[in-house]
Protein backbone atom coordinates (compact mmCIF):
# COMPACT_ATOMS: atom_id res chain seq x y z
CA UNK A 1 0.00 0.00 0.00
CA UNK A 2 1.46 3.45 -0.89
CA UNK A 3 1.12 5.07 2.30
CA UNK A 4 1.76 8.74 1.12
CA UNK A 5 -1.74 8.29 -1.19
CA UNK A 6 -2.95 6.86 2.29
CA UNK A 7 -2.14 10.03 3.55
CA UNK A 8 -3.51 12.43 1.19
CA UNK A 9 -7.02 10.30 0.99
CA UNK A 10 -7.28 10.43 5.58
CA UNK A 11 -6.24 14.34 4.61
CA UNK A 12 -9.28 14.70 2.04
CA UNK A 13 -11.56 13.26 4.29
CA UNK A 14 -10.76 15.35 7.33
CA UNK A 15 -10.85 18.33 5.15
CA UNK A 16 -14.38 17.30 3.71
CA UNK A 17 -15.57 16.72 7.19
CA UNK A 18 -13.87 20.31 8.84
CA UNK A 19 -16.19 21.66 5.77
CA UNK A 20 -18.99 20.14 6.94
CA UNK A 21 -21.53 22.95 8.47
CA UNK A 22 -24.90 21.93 10.34
CA UNK A 23 -28.16 22.06 8.98
CA UNK A 24 -30.12 25.22 10.35
CA UNK A 25 -32.96 24.15 13.25
CA UNK A 26 -36.32 22.99 11.34
CA UNK A 27 -39.27 24.69 11.58
CA UNK A 28 -41.67 24.01 14.03
CA UNK A 29 -38.42 21.81 16.13
CA UNK A 30 -39.67 23.34 19.54
CA UNK A 31 -42.96 22.46 19.27
CA UNK A 32 -42.30 19.10 18.01
CA UNK A 33 -40.04 18.77 21.18
CA UNK A 34 -42.55 20.10 23.65
CA UNK A 35 -45.68 17.79 22.09
CA UNK A 36 -43.47 14.77 22.81
CA UNK A 37 -42.52 16.67 26.42
CA UNK A 38 -46.04 17.14 27.46
CA UNK A 39 -46.95 13.49 26.42
CA UNK A 40 -43.96 12.31 28.94
CA UNK A 41 -45.09 14.35 31.49
CA UNK A 42 -48.72 13.34 31.67
CA UNK A 43 -48.21 9.63 31.00
CA UNK A 44 -45.27 9.72 33.76
CA UNK A 45 -47.79 11.93 36.00
CA UNK A 46 -50.52 9.22 35.35
CA UNK A 47 -48.65 6.69 36.62
CA UNK A 48 -47.78 8.57 39.73
CA UNK A 49 -51.19 9.35 40.32
CA UNK A 50 -52.26 5.95 39.64
CA UNK A 51 -49.30 4.50 41.88
CA UNK A 52 -49.87 7.08 45.12
CA UNK A 53 -54.12 6.12 45.02
CA UNK A 54 -53.18 2.61 44.77
CA UNK A 55 -50.57 3.00 47.02
CA UNK A 56 -52.84 4.66 49.64
CA UNK A 57 -56.50 2.75 49.13
CA UNK A 58 -54.22 -0.41 49.34
CA UNK A 59 -51.41 -0.35 51.69
CA UNK A 60 -53.31 -1.14 54.87
CA UNK A 61 -54.53 -4.19 53.46
CA UNK A 62 -51.54 -5.37 51.76
CA UNK A 63 -49.82 -4.97 54.98
CA UNK A 64 -52.48 -7.03 56.87
CA UNK A 65 -52.10 -9.38 54.55
CA UNK A 66 -48.74 -9.71 54.50
CA UNK A 67 -48.28 -9.98 57.87
CA UNK A 68 -50.74 -12.81 58.26
CA UNK A 69 -49.84 -14.69 54.87
CA UNK A 70 -46.19 -14.87 56.97
CA UNK A 71 -47.03 -15.55 60.40
CA UNK A 72 -49.09 -18.48 58.68
CA UNK A 73 -46.09 -19.46 57.05
CA UNK A 74 -43.79 -19.47 59.85
CA UNK A 75 -46.88 -21.09 61.89
CA UNK A 76 -47.15 -23.73 59.54
CA UNK A 77 -43.56 -24.27 59.05
CA UNK A 78 -42.96 -24.76 63.06
CA UNK A 79 -45.92 -27.11 63.00
CA UNK A 80 -44.49 -29.17 59.93
CA UNK A 81 -40.83 -29.45 61.91
CA UNK A 82 -42.34 -30.99 64.81
CA UNK A 83 -44.70 -33.22 63.47
CA UNK A 84 -41.93 -34.39 60.80
CA UNK A 85 -39.96 -35.16 64.47
CA UNK A 86 -42.40 -36.75 66.13
CA UNK A 87 -43.29 -39.05 63.45
CA UNK A 88 -40.01 -39.60 62.73
CA UNK A 89 -39.56 -40.85 66.13
CA UNK A 90 -42.21 -42.92 65.56
CA UNK A 91 -40.99 -44.71 62.36
CA UNK A 92 -43.15 -42.29 60.05
CA UNK A 93 -41.88 -40.42 56.93
CA UNK A 94 -42.35 -36.96 55.11
CA UNK A 95 -44.80 -38.65 52.55
CA UNK A 96 -47.44 -40.18 55.21
CA UNK A 97 -47.09 -36.82 56.97
CA UNK A 98 -47.60 -34.73 53.81
CA UNK A 99 -51.33 -36.13 53.77
CA UNK A 100 -52.06 -35.47 57.50
CA UNK A 101 -51.26 -31.68 56.21
CA UNK A 102 -53.67 -28.60 55.93
CA UNK B 1 -33.47 33.84 33.41
CA UNK B 2 -30.44 31.23 33.38
CA UNK B 3 -30.83 27.59 32.79
CA UNK B 4 -30.68 26.58 36.21
CA UNK B 5 -33.41 28.86 37.11
CA UNK B 6 -35.49 27.36 34.53
CA UNK B 7 -34.59 23.53 35.27
CA UNK B 8 -36.09 24.40 38.50
CA UNK B 9 -39.39 25.51 37.43
CA UNK B 10 -39.57 22.56 34.87
CA UNK B 11 -38.88 20.33 38.16
CA UNK B 12 -41.11 22.50 40.07
CA UNK B 13 -43.89 21.16 37.33
CA UNK B 14 -43.98 24.07 35.42
CA UNK B 15 -43.37 21.63 32.02
CA UNK B 16 -43.78 24.67 29.01
CA UNK B 17 -40.74 26.35 30.52
CA UNK B 18 -38.83 23.74 29.07
CA UNK B 19 -39.48 25.45 25.54
CA UNK B 20 -36.70 28.08 26.37
CA UNK B 21 -34.48 25.40 27.22
CA UNK B 22 -35.32 23.89 23.72
CA UNK B 23 -35.15 27.61 21.92
CA UNK B 24 -31.73 28.38 23.54
CA UNK B 25 -29.82 25.10 22.74
CA UNK B 26 -31.06 23.55 19.80
CA UNK B 27 -29.02 25.13 17.12
CA UNK B 28 -25.99 23.87 19.53
CA UNK B 29 -27.43 20.92 19.53
CA UNK B 30 -28.13 20.34 16.23
CA UNK B 31 -24.80 21.36 15.49
CA UNK B 32 -22.82 18.24 17.61
CA UNK B 33 -25.78 15.73 15.91
CA UNK B 34 -24.92 16.97 12.48
CA UNK B 35 -21.40 16.21 12.87
CA UNK B 36 -22.06 12.61 14.43
CA UNK B 37 -24.65 11.39 12.42
CA UNK B 38 -25.80 11.49 8.96
CA UNK B 39 -27.24 15.39 8.09
CA UNK B 40 -30.70 14.14 7.45
CA UNK B 41 -31.06 12.50 10.99
CA UNK B 42 -29.02 15.02 13.04
CA UNK B 43 -32.90 16.52 13.39
CA UNK B 44 -34.39 13.27 14.31
CA UNK B 45 -31.12 12.81 17.14
CA UNK B 46 -31.30 16.23 18.49
CA UNK B 47 -35.25 15.88 19.08
CA UNK B 48 -34.36 12.31 20.95
CA UNK B 49 -31.61 14.69 22.91
CA UNK B 50 -34.46 16.88 23.75
CA UNK B 51 -36.88 14.10 25.13
CA UNK B 52 -34.04 12.50 26.61
CA UNK B 53 -32.55 15.66 28.94
CA UNK B 54 -36.23 15.96 29.76
CA UNK B 55 -36.33 12.66 31.38
CA UNK B 56 -32.98 12.91 33.18
CA UNK B 57 -33.20 16.66 34.35
CA UNK B 58 -33.73 15.69 37.37
CA UNK B 59 -29.73 14.70 37.29
CA UNK B 60 -28.72 18.08 36.63
CA UNK B 61 -27.11 19.27 39.84
CA UNK B 62 -26.24 22.69 38.81
CA UNK B 63 -22.41 21.82 38.92
CA UNK B 64 -21.34 22.20 35.16
CA UNK B 65 -23.38 24.28 32.74
CA UNK B 66 -26.18 22.81 31.53
CA UNK B 67 -25.17 23.34 27.76
CA UNK B 68 -22.14 20.85 28.82
CA UNK B 69 -24.86 18.00 30.32
CA UNK B 70 -26.76 18.47 27.37
CA UNK B 71 -24.16 18.05 24.86
CA UNK B 72 -22.67 14.74 27.18
CA UNK B 73 -26.88 13.76 26.28
CA UNK B 74 -26.27 14.44 22.84
CA UNK B 75 -23.25 12.74 22.36
CA UNK B 76 -24.68 9.61 23.91
CA UNK B 77 -27.75 9.79 21.66
CA UNK B 78 -25.32 10.25 18.54
CA UNK B 79 -23.32 6.61 19.86
CA UNK B 80 -26.97 4.98 20.49
CA UNK B 81 -28.21 5.85 16.59
CA UNK B 82 -24.95 3.96 15.74
CA UNK B 83 -25.54 1.03 17.92
CA UNK B 84 -28.91 1.25 16.59
CA UNK B 85 -27.79 1.30 12.79
CA UNK B 86 -24.90 -1.56 13.15
CA UNK B 87 -25.94 -3.97 10.73
CA UNK B 88 -25.06 -0.47 7.61
CA UNK B 89 -21.56 -1.63 8.62
CA UNK B 90 -21.99 -4.76 6.29
CA UNK B 91 -22.41 -2.55 3.48
CA UNK B 92 -19.73 -3.25 0.87
CA UNK B 93 -17.24 -0.68 -0.38
CA UNK B 94 -18.25 -1.59 -3.81
CA UNK B 95 -22.18 -1.18 -3.25
CA UNK B 96 -21.15 2.88 -2.93
CA UNK B 97 -21.02 3.07 -6.71
CA UNK B 98 -18.87 3.81 -9.47
CA UNK B 99 -18.42 7.40 -8.30
CA UNK B 100 -16.61 6.68 -4.93
CA UNK B 101 -14.15 4.63 -6.87
CA UNK B 102 -13.17 7.26 -9.34
CA UNK B 103 -12.81 10.20 -6.68
CA UNK B 104 -10.08 7.86 -5.11
CA UNK B 105 -8.71 7.55 -8.16
CA UNK B 106 -8.41 11.43 -8.70
CA UNK B 107 -6.77 12.26 -5.73
CA UNK B 108 -4.08 14.83 -6.63
CA UNK B 109 -0.72 13.95 -6.41
CA UNK B 110 1.92 15.38 -3.25
CA UNK B 111 2.15 18.89 -3.27
CA UNK B 112 -0.79 20.19 -4.41
CA UNK B 113 -2.67 21.34 -2.00
CA UNK B 114 -5.28 23.66 -3.54
CA UNK B 115 -6.46 20.40 -5.73
CA UNK B 116 -6.40 18.07 -2.19
CA UNK B 117 -8.73 21.18 -0.63
CA UNK B 118 -11.40 21.33 -4.32
CA UNK B 119 -11.04 17.55 -4.21
CA UNK B 120 -12.36 17.27 -0.42
CA UNK B 121 -15.30 19.28 -1.36
CA UNK B 122 -16.50 16.97 -2.86
CA UNK B 123 -20.24 14.84 -2.32
CA UNK B 124 -17.98 11.30 -3.00
CA UNK B 125 -15.71 12.11 -0.29
CA UNK B 126 -18.65 12.56 2.10
CA UNK B 127 -20.30 9.18 1.11
CA UNK B 128 -16.57 7.74 1.79
CA UNK B 129 -16.21 9.59 4.80
CA UNK B 130 -19.56 8.21 5.97
CA UNK B 131 -18.99 5.22 5.07
CA UNK B 132 -15.57 4.25 6.65
CA UNK B 133 -16.63 5.98 9.66
CA UNK B 134 -19.95 3.79 9.65
CA UNK B 135 -16.89 0.54 10.14
CA UNK B 136 -15.91 1.74 13.36
CA UNK B 137 -17.81 1.14 16.81
CA UNK B 138 -19.55 4.06 18.31
CA UNK B 139 -17.29 5.05 20.74
CA UNK B 140 -14.20 5.03 18.12
CA UNK B 141 -16.13 6.76 15.92
CA UNK B 142 -17.35 9.86 18.40
CA UNK B 143 -13.87 9.98 19.91
CA UNK B 144 -11.94 10.11 16.12
CA UNK B 145 -14.71 12.94 15.11
CA UNK B 146 -13.84 14.72 17.96
CA UNK B 147 -10.31 14.89 18.37
CA UNK B 148 -9.45 13.93 14.66
CA UNK B 149 -11.98 15.91 12.54
CA UNK B 150 -13.47 18.89 14.90
CA UNK B 151 -9.75 19.01 16.61
CA UNK B 152 -11.34 19.58 19.93
CA UNK B 153 -8.83 19.41 22.86
CA UNK B 154 -8.36 15.70 24.27
CA UNK B 155 -9.10 17.15 27.85
CA UNK B 156 -12.65 18.85 26.49
CA UNK B 157 -13.24 15.42 24.64
CA UNK B 158 -12.50 13.51 28.49
CA UNK B 159 -15.04 15.87 29.62
CA UNK B 160 -17.65 15.51 27.57
CA UNK B 161 -17.06 11.65 27.26
CA UNK B 162 -16.57 11.58 31.42
CA UNK B 163 -13.46 9.44 30.11
CA UNK B 164 -9.30 10.21 31.52
CA UNK B 165 -6.98 11.71 29.55
CA UNK B 166 -5.02 8.87 28.74
CA UNK B 167 -8.38 7.00 27.96
CA UNK B 168 -9.04 9.76 25.04
CA UNK B 169 -5.69 8.93 23.40
CA UNK B 170 -5.46 5.56 23.43
CA UNK B 171 -9.27 5.39 21.72
CA UNK B 172 -8.12 8.01 19.65
CA UNK B 173 -5.15 6.67 18.47
CA UNK B 174 -6.82 3.44 17.91
CA UNK B 175 -9.58 4.75 16.14
CA UNK B 176 -7.45 6.23 13.64
CA UNK B 177 -5.33 3.29 13.04
CA UNK B 178 -8.97 1.52 12.42
CA UNK B 179 -9.97 4.30 10.32
CA UNK B 180 -6.31 4.00 8.12
CA UNK B 181 -6.70 0.10 7.90
CA UNK B 182 -10.30 0.62 6.41
CA UNK B 183 -8.98 3.68 3.95
CA UNK B 184 -6.24 1.53 2.99
CA UNK B 185 -8.76 -1.33 2.09
CA UNK B 186 -10.02 1.02 -0.67
CA UNK B 187 -6.54 1.63 -2.44
CA UNK B 188 -5.68 -2.07 -2.33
Amino acid sequence: MDDGRLDRLEQALVLHAGGRTAPAVPRGFTDQVMRAVRARAEASGGFWALFQFAARRFAPVGALAATAACGYAQLSERLFNQALLSMSLHGGGAFSLARLMP
Amino acid sequence: MNDAEIVRRVLAGEVNAFARLVEAHAAQVMNITARHVPPDRAAEVAHETFVRAFERLGTYKGESPFAHWLTRIALRRCADFWRGRSRSRETTFSALGDGTREWIESIPAEHDEGGLDAHAQRTEAGVILDWALSKLAPEDRLVLTMTHMDGQALGDVGELLGWSLSKVKVRSHRARRKLREILGTMLD
